[in-house]
C-alpha cells in the first residue's frame, strides 16, 4: 500500500527504549548501528552526552555506568551516551501522540517530537537527527 | 440624610462614621438587586497559593484530580510537563510563573483542562472553590496599581463572598506561551 507521493505508508515503528536522567525515551531503532558499554579507549570528546544536550535536571552521571549508542548520522556515525538501555519494541503509528501544541515548539528543538502513552508512564520519542543537528560533532568527527 | 435629633456637630467621630457606614451598606444592598434579564457569565473560582482566581467557565472543559505529571526536558519552567488523560496527552501549565507567585504550594494540585482558540492545555490549581453565574456588570476592571507583568493575564476582578477574585484570561496565557 502506498501513501502520499507513492511512498510506502509507515504502519509501525521500531523503537529502542532507553532512559536518561529518569526520563524514558524511544528512538528509531533503525538508526542505531550498535550498542556498547562505554569504553575507556573512546575519546570522551567524541561522545555526544544526551543529558548535556537535553539539560536534564540531574547532574551528569559518572562515566563508568553509561552505555553508548552508535547512531547513523547524515554524514557519519556518532556516539551518544545514555544512562540505561531497556528494550526494542515495535509500536503501531496509531499509538503515537504528537506533542501538545504549546510544548512542541520547545521540545522539537531538542528532537523530542512525540509521545507514547503507556501503562507504565509516558514515553518521549526523540529524533537523534534533529537533536544532532544542534551539535556538529557527528558531522565533522563521526566514527 | 437624617441622623436623629443630634446635629452633625454634636455627633462624635466614632458614631458618625458608624452611621455613614450603615448608610453605605444600604446603598450597596440596593445595587445588588439584579435585573433578571442582566447578562451573566459562568465562572470557575479556584484557589492558588492562598488567593482566589477564576476562569471564564466556557474556557474550561473538565477538572482532573491530582495526576502524575511527566517532566519534559528542554521546555520552560512554566510548562510543568505532560499528563495522560484517557489516552490523550495534554500539556500542563504552572500559573505561578505568570502571577509572580514565588512560594510553592504544598497541596497536591488539581488540573483544569482549558481550551481556547484551538489550543488545549491543563492548568495547575490548588482547589476548586465554586462555579457561579456572575452578572457581567459585577466584573470590574483590574486595579491600575496591578503589576504590569500580571495585568496582561487579568480580565477583571469581582467579589465572591467578600473575597476579591481575579478573573484570568486563558487566551492571553496561551498566547504568552506560544512560540
Amino acid at each position: 500500500m502506498t501513501g502520499v507521493n507513492g511512498a510506502a505508508e509507515l504502519r509501525s515503528l521500531r523503537l529502542l527504549l532507553f532512559s536518561e536522567a529518569g526520563v524514558r525515551f524511544g528512538a528509531d531503532a533503525d538508526l542505531i548501528e550498535s550498542i556498547c558499554e562505554l569504553s575507556p579507549d573512546v575519546e570522551m570528546e567524541k561522545i555526544f552526552r544526551l543529558n548535556e544536550k537535553l539539560k536534564c535536571r540531574h547532574e551528569l552521571s559518572a562515566d563508568s555506568s553509561l552505555t553508548t549508542l552508535k547512531v547513523r548520522g547524515k554524514k557519519a556515525s556518532y556516539l551518544i551516551a545514555v544512562d540505561r538501555i531497556e528494550e526494542i519494541i515495535e509500536i503501531g503509528i496509531d499509538a503515537i501522540r504528537p506533542m501538545p501544541m504549546l510544548v512542541m515548539p520547545y521540545s522539537i528543538k531538542i528532537g523530542i517530537w512525540g509521545v507514547v502513552p503507556r501503562t507504565d508512564g509516558l514515553l518521549l520519542l526523540i529524533d537523534f537527527t534533529r537533536l544532532q543537528a544542534g551539535d556538529n560533532r557527528g558531522d565533522n568527527d563521526g566514527i | 440624610m437624617l441622623y436623629g435629633r443630634k446635629s452633625m456637630a454634636e455627633i462624635n467621630g466614632g458614631e458618625k462614621s458608624d452611621r455613614i457606614l450603615a448608610e453605605l451598606r444600604l446603598l450597596d444592598q440596593g445595587k445588588q438587586i439584579v435585573d433578571v434579564e442582566e447578562a451573566q457569565v459562568k465562572v470557575v473560582v479556584f484557589s492558588l497559593s492562598g488567593s482566589y482566581y477564576a476562569f471564564n467557565g466556557e474556557d474550561i472543559r473538565e477538572i482532573l484530580p491530582p495526576t502524575e505529571i511527566s517532566w519534559i526536558p528542554g521546555v520552560p519552567e512554566f510548562l510543568s510537563g505532560l499528563i495522560n488523560v484517557r489516552g490523550d496527552v495534554e500539556s500542563v501549565i504552572d500559573l505561578r510563573y505568570f502571577l509572580n507567585i514565588v512560594e510553592p504550594s504544598p497541596k497536591k494540585k488539581l488540573i483544569v483542562i482549558a481550551v481556547k482558540n484551538g489550543i488545549r492545555s491543563g492548568i495547575l490549581i490548588d482547589d476548586i472553590i465554586d462555579v457561579i453565574d456572575l452578572p457581567i456588570t459585577a466584573v470590574k476592571a483590574p486595579l491600575a496599581t496591578l503589576d504590569t507583568g500580571i495585568r496582561d493575564f487579568v480580565s477583571g476582578v469581582f467579589d465572591y463572598k467578600s473575597i476579591n477574585v481575579t478573573l484570568l484570561d486563558v487566551n492571553n496565557i496561551f498566547e504568552k506561551i506560544k512560540l
